[in-house]
């Protein structure tokens, strides 16, 4: 299996294609048995690829619930509350004799869609002001450092419980303020990816050509860039449902009856001794799913921006 | 005649990639004697690197094929255990790179570094031990070297930093110095200064210097013997002399004549077309048969050995020597 | 350096300031104080309006900042609404709780995480590392709450019945047993174990990977090569050269971790009961009680700014190429 991070700079082979006077760059060669070089493709592949096939299997799950769900998520049935799992109830029946199979699905949708939304939007948000700041510099990236560092002395969870308090509990209030905390870090790591892009000497040349700022952007910048922002985006939808989760989970997220994966673990709680499959099951989605995405994002990390220290700090 | 100091014989380093095989060294044979400058001269990726690193036993086992032998004193380096090998490296045989900068540890102090290579092979007090690395950094040319010493890399400049670098290869007094493009990140200045200083403690020291560069102006001054290597093969070798006044290899003209000479008439330089091959899939025949402007029949299908044309001036090109010399004089060498 | 202290000090007080306002104008968006009273049915109007007046809630909200301001600047932090006790003391009292939980967990986990990176880094990718590598991955998947939720179901239900007859082996909740008075050491170590994994669990993921990461990248550095050409012992290479130098960017990285701490480790403290800062700030939410929120919240910035600051004293100290004006 590989690293999550991407390889550090100077693994790469020797520079075939070499004028006869450029100076001589001795690199390091990553040199493999041939048993081993193929092993490691197959893996790569065969990793990747099981995560995608997990996520879709879990996004199929969510999507086609209420087909594949025999009860609805909310039909109370106190005569069977309680029950273990078996076969008219595969995830069990919670404490008011719902369907946790349903549940779990339908909750699934409301995690995965905030998930999505949140890591589109932060991602979109945070890029173009990352990509600002950091090309244009000068006081807009000042005032754009100094924002994000109040809001980061800030312990994220609170920042989130304080913000969503000012809300109700709906599904777009969370995504809302998921999103106006996760633009921030988003925008600081694509500002370093430009910062780093515009001191690199192809710009330099496209400047000296006489390209406008604009027309740098978008030929020289973007198309660069482009890899780690998938990334980020990708990375940024396990990020968003594990918060989303834990921000359910503590109370503050979605409301009740509205399930998501959080606030049926928070439900659980008090059940836990006598009815511990009201435990395993949201949490055990949560895992694979936020697994999965991140084998996902760094398979793509992988394809998109292998040479890059994507550094995670700023 | 006095046994080598070196001896390399048929040397080859493989390495196995994702992408094939890289044969940066293949069947590279040559000594180093006592005393002598010899000059390695190759373009990136011609291997000269990779053989003295090979010689160093800096090219792991684990990444690459290695076959040949390397005698020194008596023994086969290759053969040599962890141990052993690194008994030798640094004190017999030592070596310097190209950028200093990055070549020593930011974080530790210049003199430690020195120390730290005399204690790995000396028993010796701390106390002795800096005394001896002051004595060194003033004996490169380094000013207040008592000072010095105590400071980290990033406050000395390019050549100061060079300069440490040497004494730390020389402090235990190898018999062989190899530095590899020791000039190569340095200020022009600068690098006319390091080349006389290694020259100039060469003798001091007694060492024989391997010089490896791209750079054809720099052996011109200080090598006693020069050696052209060309994707992992040696093309050419033999005296200073040789090389410039009678090469006998159409790669060597090829290097001469794209670089400008005060002693010639040139009426352009001309660089060889082309590129070097890729190292995973060599051409057929003669390494730098597609580049070549005089190539005919054999070139393209039989790799020419490296054989003796003239007394210890060795080439590897399936031209006659009749015509070798008519090319050279005709074409390379125009008299001023 | 000197300078550079007070410079970022002085810098310090905008953002406290900045973000005590905000906070406070959060919190009395969301919090009614009066809303117990209102829900008493015998309350009348005239009530509700002396207990506004008692609070302070009829000035306009710039006085009432202001006012709360000149307290806590000299000490007094306010009582608490529910309890009845200065806050002061209970905030201390929890940033201690957090301390110790965090310095326990980050301090072994550190060591075993990055003892992980650094062999991984070594042996790339042997078994070990592939391992190490799958495991860093479930870790960073993990959700800590669930992961705390199955570790008190495992230690508290099954492990006890298979094991100890209905005994838990390990405390599943609090700091300490509430029948034992006075301080007992091996009770609060039992009590820590549980609350220090789940933290483990997490640092450790991403330290191995970090460390590794770092190694990684130094061992492919230029001055590895050098020092190997020097000849002195692969160990030494690897420990004086390759790990020294790859411990920087970690270092930074834990020092901006360990102010997190003060924020209190929320999820791990709510699911253990462990009377930290985090557990704190929930209560203290979920209560209305809203004269301790703001003392926390300024308590906890303060620490990640503080902690911000001595990461960045640690680097001028520790790395001789950084100089601040």
């Amino acid at each position: 299996m590989r690293e999550i991070e991407p390889l550090p700079a100077g693994t790469q082979p020797l520079p075939v294609d070499v004028p006869t006077t450029a100076p001589v760059i001795v690199a390091e060669m990553k040199a493999r048995t041939p048993r081993e070089i193929a092993w490691r493709r197959f893996k790569r592949h065969k990793l990747a690829v099981a995560g995608a096939i997990v996520l879709v299997l879990i996004v199929l799950l969510a999507i086609f619930a209420p087909w594949i769900a025999r009860y609805n998520y909310g039909h109370i049935d106190l005569a069977n509350s309680l029950l273990g799992p078996d076969g008219k109830h595969w995830f069990g029946t919670d404490n008011i004799g719902r369907d946790e199979f349903a549940r779990v699905l339908y909750g699934g949708r409301i995690s995965l869609i905030v998930g999505l939304s949140v890591a589109l939007m932060s991602g979109v948000i945070g890029t173009v002001i990352g990509a600002v700041a950091g090309f244009y510099g000068g006081w807009i990236d000042n005032v754009l450092m100094r924002i994000t560092d109040i809001f980061l002395s800030i312990p994220f969870l609170v920042v989130l419980i304080l913000a969503v308090s000012l809300l109700s509990g709906s599904v777009f209030d969370i995504v809302l303020v998921l999103s106006l905390v996760f633009w921030m870090p988003n925008a600081r790591i694509v500002r370093g990816v430009v910062l780093s892009l515009k001191e690199k000497e192809f710009v330099e040349a496209a400047r000296s050509l006489g390209a406008s700022n604009r027309r740098i952007i978008i030929s020289h910048i973007l198309p660069n860039s482009i890899g780690p922002i998938i990334v980020i985006v990708t990375l940024g939808v396990a990020q968003a449902i594990i918060t989303e989760s834990a921000l359910s989970f503590l109370g503050f997220g979605v409301q009740p009856p509205v399930p998501t994966w959080g606030n049926l673990l928070a439900g659980a709680r008090q059940f836990t001794l006598i009815a511990p499959w009201m435990i395993w099951f949201p949490g055990l989605f949560i895992l694979l799913t936020v697994l999965s995405v991140n084998i996902v994002g760094d398979g793509l990390r992988d394809a998109l921006d292998p040479h890059q220290s994507l550094g995670v700090r700023t | 005649m006095t046994a080598p100091l070196l001896e390399v014989k048929d040397l080859s380093v493989h390495f196995p990639t994702e992408d094939g095989v890289v044969r940066s060294v293949d069947g590279v044979s040559f000594t180093v004697e006592r005393g002598e400058t010899l000059g390695v001269v190759g373009e990136s990726g011609s291997g000269k690197s990779v053989t003295f690193l090979t010689v160093m036993g800096l090219i792991s086992r684990k990444d690459a094929r290695i076959s040949g032998e390397i005698l020194f004193e008596d023994r086969n380096l290759l053969a040599l255990g962890d141990d052993e090998m690194r008994g030798v490296r640094g004190e017999k045989i030592s070596m310097i790179f190209q950028d200093p900068l990055t070549a020593l540890n930011p974080l530790h102090r210049v003199g430690k570094q020195i120390t730290e290579a005399i204690h790995a092979h000396h028993e010796i007090s701390k106390k002795d031990a800096w005394t001896e690395a002051v004595d060194l950094l003033g004996r490169v040319g380094i000013p207040r070297p008592d000072a010095r010493a105590r400071e980290y890399p990033h406050q000395f400049s390019g050549g100061m930093r060079q300069r440490a670098m040497i004494a730390m290869a020389l402090a235990l007094n190898p018999s062989i110095l190899i530095a590899d493009e020791p000039t190569t990140a340095l200020d022009v200045t600068v690098q006319a200064q390091i080349l006389e200083l290694i020259d100039r403690l060469k003798d001091e020291f007694n060492t024989a210097v391997v010089l490896i560069t791209h750079d054809l102006g720099v052996v011109a001054e200080y090598a006693d013997n020069v050696q052209v290597m060309y994707a992992g093969r040696i093309m050419e070798s033999g005296s200073l002399t040789d090389i410039f006044n009678d090469s006998f290899h159409p790669y060597t003209w090829g290097l001469l004549q794209s670089i400008s000479r005060l002693d010639q008439k040139q009426e352009r330089l001309l660089p060889i077309k082309g590129s070097p091959p890729s190292l995973i899939n060599l051409p057929p025949g003669c390494p730098f048969h597609p580049r070549c402007p005089y190539i005919f029949d054999p070139c393209n299908k039989e790799v020419p050995p490296l054989l003796e044309d003239a007394l210890g001036h060795l080439s590897a090109c399936h031209l006659s020597l009749a015509d070798k010399q008519r090319i050279f004089s005709t074409q390379v060498a125009v008299k001023a | 350096m000197g300078r550079f202290i007070i410079r970022r000090l002085i810098y310090a007080i905008p953002v406290l300031l900045i973000v005590s306002i905000l906070v406070f104008v959060v919190v009395h968006k969301v919090v009614d104080p009066t809303a117990s009273l209102r829900a008493n049915p015998h309350a009348t109007a005239a009530d509700i309006t002396r207990l506004k007046h008692a609070l302070g809630l009829d000035k306009s909200g710039y006085h009432q900042y202001l006012s709360w301001l000149s307290h806590f600047v000299r000490g007094d932090w306010g009582t608490s609404l529910i309890a009845g006790r200065p806050v002061a003391p209970d905030i201390l009292n929890a940033l201690g709780n957090s301390i110790v939980l965090g310095l326990v967990g980050v301090i072994f986990s550190l060591i075993i995480g990055v003892g992980i990176g650094i062999i991984s880094a070594l042996k790339q990718y042997s078994w070990f590392d592939n391992t190490a590598t799958s495991a860093a991955f479930f870790g960073l998947s993990m959700p800590n709450f669930w992961f705390a939720l199955i570790l008190q179901l495992l230690v508290g239900v099954y492990l006890a019945r298979w094991l100890n007859g209905g005994n838990a082996l390990l405390p599943t909740s609090g700091a300490t047993d509430p029948n034992l008075i006075g301080f007992h050491l091996v009770d609060r170590i039992r009590h820590l174990i549980l609350p220090s994994i789940v933290l483990a669990v997490q640092i450790i993921a991403v330290y191995s990977r970090y460390m590794r990461t770092s190694m990684l990248e130094v061992m492919h550095s230029d001055f590895i090569r050098t020092a190997r050409a020097k000849g002195i012992s692969e160990r030494r290479v690897i420990f004086s050269h390759g790990v020294r130098n790859a411990l920087f960017p970690i270092v930074t990285q834990l020092g901006l971790d360990l102010g997190t701490i003060a924020g209190g480790l929320i999820v791990t403290e709510t699911v253990f009961n462990w009377p930290g800062m985090g557990a704190f700030f929930i209560h203290a939410l979920a209560n209305g009680d809203y004269p301790q929120v703001l003392p926390w919240v300024v308590v906890t910035v303060s620490s990640v700014i503080l902690f911000n600051l001595l990461v960045d004293i640690a680097y001028a100290v520790i790395d001789p190429r950084v100089h601040y004006a």
